[in-house]
C-alpha cells in the first residue's frame, strides 16, 4: 500500500480540491482515505465561506470518527473500532457501501497516522490517500508521497508564495541517506541550530523537521551552502496552487481569486517538478499519481 | 499533574492566569508562561518540564489558526506529542477547530473552569442537563386575594353580586356548545345538535368538509415529520433569571401552523422560556363553533381544535406552563373546556376587555364569561385578566377598573385570576405626557396601584415594551429586556415579552427574533441581579391617581346597578376614548 499525504502551506489552500481529484484519477484503484484533522465540512470553522465536499465511490476504506461518520451522506459500514480519540470522538474504520459525501475526521499526529497506516496494511489496499489539515505537515513524515498544495490563501505576494514554494521543494529534493557517518540533528532544526554546524555534513530526521522553521528566506540560503541529508523523506509528488483565498471584507469573508499564471510557469521554470493550477490542471495530476509505485 | 499554560498570544493572558490559579488552589504543579514568547523557546521549555498538560490559550483571528497548527507540528517533530495532552482554549474555539489543529481537547466560549479542571482530572463533569432542573410553576401559589381596602371591597361586592344575579336566568349558544362539547368528549354522539348552534362557516366544515378561506387540513405524512423532528431536538434546560424565581417569563405563539408553533417553542423553551401562549385568529372570536381536526391556518392565528392543541402540548417541555386563551369571543367557554382537555395550564378571560375591544358583545361576552370563570374554577385552571384596551386608547384606570371587577367575581366563584396590566407606551399616557420622561414610573405607579388594592399575582402582557417597539431588532430586544428588568425590580410575577419582530414581521416572526429577545432578557438579569430600578416620586403619584380612578369607575359602576349597561354605556371606557362595545353574538343570549 502506498500512502500519499495532501500538505498545505495554509487554510484553504485547495486540500480538498485535490483530495477530490486524487479520488478521481484513482477510482479504479482499492483505496482508503482519511485526514489528520477534520475534513469536509459544509462551512470553513474559521472564515465561514463554503468548502468542498469530499465525495467516495463505492468500496473505498473510510477512517474517521462516528460522529462524522453520522454526517456523511455515503452509507458506510463499520468495520472496526481502532484505539485513537480525537476532540470529537473515537476513530474507527469504515466501508463505503454507496456513493456519498464523507465527512474526514482521523488520526491527528504522527504516531496515530502511522498506527493508522499499520492497521491498513493487512486490507490488501493499493493507496491511502491522507488529507492535511491547516498548516501542519509533520504527520507527513511517515507517507510515501506528498503533494505540496499552496496559493494565494497563503499569501497573495505571489514572490514570496514562489520563493516559499521554491523552499519547501528544495528541502523535499535532499538526499535521503542511511548509515552515513554524519552529525545527527533530532527534532526540529532551528536555523540558530544550523548555523552552528554550516560546514559539517548534517543528518536531520525529514525535510518537514527542517521546513517548520519560519524564516525560509535565511532558510533558502543556508540549504545552499550546507550538506543536509534526511533520514526518511515522502517522495514528492508535485506543487498545486490554488489561485482562490478568502480575502476579509468589513463583514466576514469572501472568497476571492488572484491570477496565478505566473507563479505556477515560475515555478514550474525554477524547479525540476510538475506545478499545476489546482482548478483547471486534473488530468496531469492524473498522470503524475499514475508515477507512483 | 504538572501543567504548562500558555498564552499563546501578543498580550491576551487572563485565562491562563485564571486556569492558573484554579489548578494551582488543587494542588496541581502549574508553570505560568508569560505572553509573547517564541514558539520555539516554548518547545524547548516543554521538553525541558515534561508536563502532563500543555494548554494553549489564543483568541481566534485568521492566521492564528496556523500559529496553533505550528505549534502542534513542533511539539509533533520534537517527539512530544503523544507524551502529553495538548490543549487549547479561547473565544472562538469549537471541537471541530480543535480537531482540525490537532489538540487533544478544546474550549470556547461558554466552558466553565470547572469543565477545564474536570477534563485534567478525569472526573465526570455535570452538564447543564443535569445541573439545571426546571418545574412547572404555580402563578397563583401564596396569593390570598384579600381586598385590603373595604370602600374598594364594597364596590366590588355590590358589582359582582349584581353580576351573578343578573346571569342566573340566562344562557347562550356559546353554553350551550360547551355543554354539548362536555358530553361529545365523553363519548356521545351529539353533532346535529352542536351544529344547529354553530354559524354557517363551522357547518359546512363539517357537512361538506369545506374548509375556510386560508385553511388546510395537514397531512399524516407532515405529522410523521414533525414527531421525528421534535424526536431529534434536545437542548438543555435554561433559566433566564440570574437571581431569584421571578418573574415567569412568556412567549406567545400563534403563527397559523402548529408545526412552526411546536418549533417556535421549542426554541423558546431552549433559550429559557418558562411559558408559552396560545394566541388563535382574530375571526375564531366572532364565528359561532369551533372546527375539529389538525388544522393550518395560512395567517396570524392558530386554529383552536382539540387536535391542534394536543399537538401543540405533545411539543411542551413537561416544565413549560401553557395558557390557551378563551377571553374575548363567542366561543370563550368552549375553549375553556378544550383547553383543560388538551392539558393547558392557564386560560385567559377577562369580559369587559372582550366586550369592549375584543368585538364581542358584552351582555353575550357577561353570561358566557361567568360560565367560563366557573369551568375554570372546575378545572382549577388559573386566568389571566388582559387589559389590552389601554392600547384601544382607554385610560389604564378605567380598564383596570374592569380588571377588578372580573378579577372579584372570579374569587368570588372559586376561581384564580392573574391580574395583567400593560406595560405600555399606551395613547392616553402619550397624550397626557405620563410618560415624557420615562417609561419606568407610569408602569411602576400601575402596579403600585394594583398591590394597594388586592393581594393577587401580577403578570405584566402582552407583551411588555407595547408601543416601544421599532423594526430595529436591536432596539426592539433593548426595550423589551429594560421592561423585563423592570418586572424583576417589581417582582412581578410573570412577563410576556415578544420577539423583535413581532410587530413588523411581514408575515411570520422569526425564531431568530425569538431568541434576540430571550437573549437580551438573560443578559440584563445579569447585569441587575438583584439591583433595583429606582423610579422617581412620580411613580407613587400616579399610583395614587391610578387607584382613585379605578375607585372613582368602580363606584359610578355601582351606582349604576347595572354592569352589562355600564358597558354598553361607556363606563369602562367611552367611544371617545376607543372602547367599542363588539357585536359579536349580540341577541343570542336567551333565558333558561
Amino acid at each position: 500500500m502506498l500512502t500519499i499525504g495532501i500538505l498545505g502551506t495554509a487554510k484553504n489552500t485547495g486540500k480538498t480540491t485535490v483530495l477530490n481529484s486524487v479520488l478521481k484519477c484513482l477510482s479504479d484503484k482499492r483505496i482508503a482515505i482519511t485526514s489528520i484533522g477534520f475534513d469536509g465540512e459544509d462551512l470553513d470553522h474559521v472564515t465561514g465561506l463554503p468548502k468542498p465536499k469530499v465525495i467516495v465511490d463505492e468500496g473505498t476504506l473510510v477512517v474517521t470518527s462516528q460522529e462524522a461518520a453520522n454526517h456523511s451522506t455515503a452509507k458506510l459500514e463499520l468495520l472496526e473500532n481502532l484505539p485513537l480519540e480525537t476532540p470529537m470522538g473515537r476513530i474507527s474504520l469504515y466501508r463505503v457501501k454507496e456513493l456519498g459525501t464523507v465527512v474526514l475526521i482521523g488520526p491527528n499526529s504522527s504516531d496515530d497516522l502511522l498506527q493508522v497506516i499499520k492497521k491498513l496494511e493487512d486490507n490488501e489496499l493499493e493507496f491511502l490517500i491522507v488529507d492535511g489539515a491547516i498548516n501542519r505537515m509533520v504527520p507527513f513524515q511517515h507517507v510515501d508521497y506528498v503533494i505540496i498544495a499552496t496559493g494565494a490563501a497563503r499569501t497573495t505576494n505571489l514572490d514570496e508564495l514562489v520563493s516559499e514554494a521554491r523552499l519547501m521543494v528544495k528541502a523535499f529534493l535532499l538526499p535521503r541517506v542511511d548509515g552515513e557517518e554524519r552529525m545527527t540533528l533530532s527534532g526540529v532544526v532551528s536555523i540558530e541550530k544550523l548555523k552552528l554546524y554550516v560546514d559539517k555534513p548534517l543528518l536531520i530526521e525529514s525535510p518537514i523537521h527542517l521546513i517548520l522553521a519560519d524564516d525560509y528566506k535565511k532558510l533558502e540560503g543556508l540549504l545552499e551552502r550546507m550538506n543536509i541529508a534526511v533520514k526518511r523523506k515522502p517522495k514528492l509528488l508535485c506543487v498545486t496552487v490554488n489561485p482562490c483565498y478568502p480575502q476579509r471584507r468589513v463583514e466576514g469573508y469572501q472568497l476571492s481569486k488572484i491570477d496565478i499564471t505566473q507563479a505556477v510557469q515560475a515555478l514550474r521554470k525554477e524547479l525540476d517538478l510538475t506545478c499545476i493550477d489546482v482548478n483547471k490542471e486534473e488530468n496531469i495530476l492524473c498522470e503524475v499519481l499514475m508515477n507512483c509505485r | 499533574m504538572k501543567i504548562l499554560l500558555v498564552p499563546l498570544d501578543p498580550v491576551h493572558d487572563v485565562a491562563v492566569k485564571m486556569l492558573n490559579r484554579e489548578f494551582s488552589q488543587r494542588g496541581h504543579q502549574t508553570i505560568l508562561l508569560p505572553p509573547d514568547m517564541k514558539m520555539e523557546e516554548i518547545i524547548e521549555i516543554c521538553q525541558k518540564e515534561m508536563p502532563d498538560y500543555i494548554m494553549v490559550s489564543r483568541t481566534l483571528g485568521y492566521n492564528a489558526a496556523e500559529i496553533l497548527g505550528r505549534f502542534i507540528d513542533l511539539l509533533d517533530a520534537v517527539g512530544l506529542r503523544k507524551k502529553c495532552k495538548v490543549v487549547v482554549g479561547g473565544k472562538a474555539i469549537t471541537k471541530e477547530i480543535a480537531t482540525e489543529l490537532g489538540y487533544d481537547a478544546g474550549f470556547g466560549e461558554k466552558t466553565r473552569w470547572e469543565e477545564v479542571v474536570a477534563y485534567v482530572e478525569g472526573k465526570e463533569v455535570l452538564t447543564d442537563m443535569q445541573k439545571v432542573r426546571k418545574v412547572k410553576k404555580d402563578i397563583t401559589e401564596g396569593y390570598t386575594y384579600k381586598v385590603k381596602d373595604s370602600a374598594f371591597s364594597d364596590l366590588l361586592e355590590k358589582i359582582s353580586d349584581q353580576i351573578v344575579e343578573w346571569v342566573e336566568d340566562k344562557t347562550s349558544p356559546g353554553i350551550e356548545r360547551a355543554k354539548i362539547k362536555e358530553r361529545i368528549l365523553k363519548g356521545e354522539d351529539l353533532w346535529d345538535e352542536y351544529l344547529k348552534l354553530c354559524d354557517d362557516l363551522v357547518r359546512s366544515y363539517y357537512r361538506e368538509k369545506a374548509l375556510p378561506k386560508h385553511v388546510r387540513v395537514i397531512t399524516e405524512q407532515e405529522i410523521k415529520k414533525l414527531s421525528e423532528l421534535l424526536q431529534r431536538t434536545s437542548y438543555a434546560p435554561k433559566v433566564l433569571r440570574h437571581t431569584g424565581q421571578k418573574p415567569l417569563i412568556f412567549v406567545q405563539y400563534g403563527t397559523g401552523c402548529p408545526f412552526m408553533d411546536a418549533m417556535h417553542i421549542r426554541i423558546s423553551e431552549a433559550w429559557g422560556a418558562d411559558g408559552v401562549l396560545h394566541f388563535d385568529p382574530s375571526w375564531g372570536a366572532r364565528c359561532e363553533g369551533l372546527l375539529e381536526g389538525l388544522l393550518a391556518h395560512e395567517e396570524d392565528g392558530s386554529i383552536i381544535t382539540l387536535e391542534n392543541l394536543k399537538l401543540i402540548k405533545s411539543a411542551l417541555n413537561d416544565s413549560t406552563l401553557w395558557c390557551v386563551r378563551a377571553h374575548r369571543g363567542v366561543n370563550t367557554p368552549e375553549i375553556v373546556l378544550l383547553a383543560h382537555e388538551a392539558g393547558a395550564d392557564l386560560t385567559k378571560i377577562n369580559i369587559v376587555y372582550g366586550s369592549l375591544n375584543g368585538g364581542s358583545d358584552p351582555e353575550r361576552l357577561t353570561v358566557d364569561g361567568v360560565y367560563s370563570i366557573r369551568l375554570a374554577a372546575k378545572f382549577n385552571m388559573p386566568f389571566d385578566l388582559p387589559t389590552n384596551e389601554e392600547l384601544g386608547g382607554v385610560p389604564a384606570p378605567k380598564a383596570f377598573a374592569g380588571m377588578m371587577v372580573v378579577a372579584y367575581l372570579s374569587v368570588k366563584l372559586g376561581a384564580k385570576p392573574i391580574l395583567k396590566p400593560l406595560f405600555c407606551y399606551s395613547p392616553d399616557a402619550i397624550i397626557n405626557k405620563y410618560m415624557e420622561d420615562n417609561y419606568i414610573d407610569y408602569n411602576v405607579g400601575k402596579i403600585l396601584a394594583l398591590r394597594d388594592i388586592i393581594d393577587a399575582p401580577i403578570w405584566p402582557g402582552e407583551p411588555i415594551g407595547f408601543m416601544t417597539h421599532t423594526e430595529d431588532r436591536v432596539q426592539s430586544a433593548m426595550t423589551t429586556a429594560l421592561h423585563a428588568a423592570l418586572g424583576k425590580s417589581l417582582e412581578l410575577d410573570a412577563i410576556t415579552v415578544s420577539s423583535t419582530d413581532e410587530a413588523y414581521a411581514r408575515g411570520a416572526i422569526t425564531t431568530s427574533a425569538r431568541i434576540d429577545s430571550l437573549r437580551a432578557i438573560a443578559d440584563t438579569y445579569r447585569f441587575f441581579g438583584d439591583a433595583k430600578i429606582e423610579p422617581t416620586k412620580k411613580a407613587f403619584e400616579y399610583a395614587k391617581m391610578i387607584k382613585d380612578g379605578i375607585f372613582k369607575t368602580l363606584k359610578k359602576v355601582a351606582e349604576r346597578g347595572d354592569f352589562v349597561a355600564s358597558l354598553y354605556d361607556g363606563l369602562f371606557g367611552t367611544k371617545e376614548e376607543g372602547a367599542n362595545p363588539g357585536r359579536a353574538g349580540r341577541g343570542t343570549v336567551r333565558k333558561c
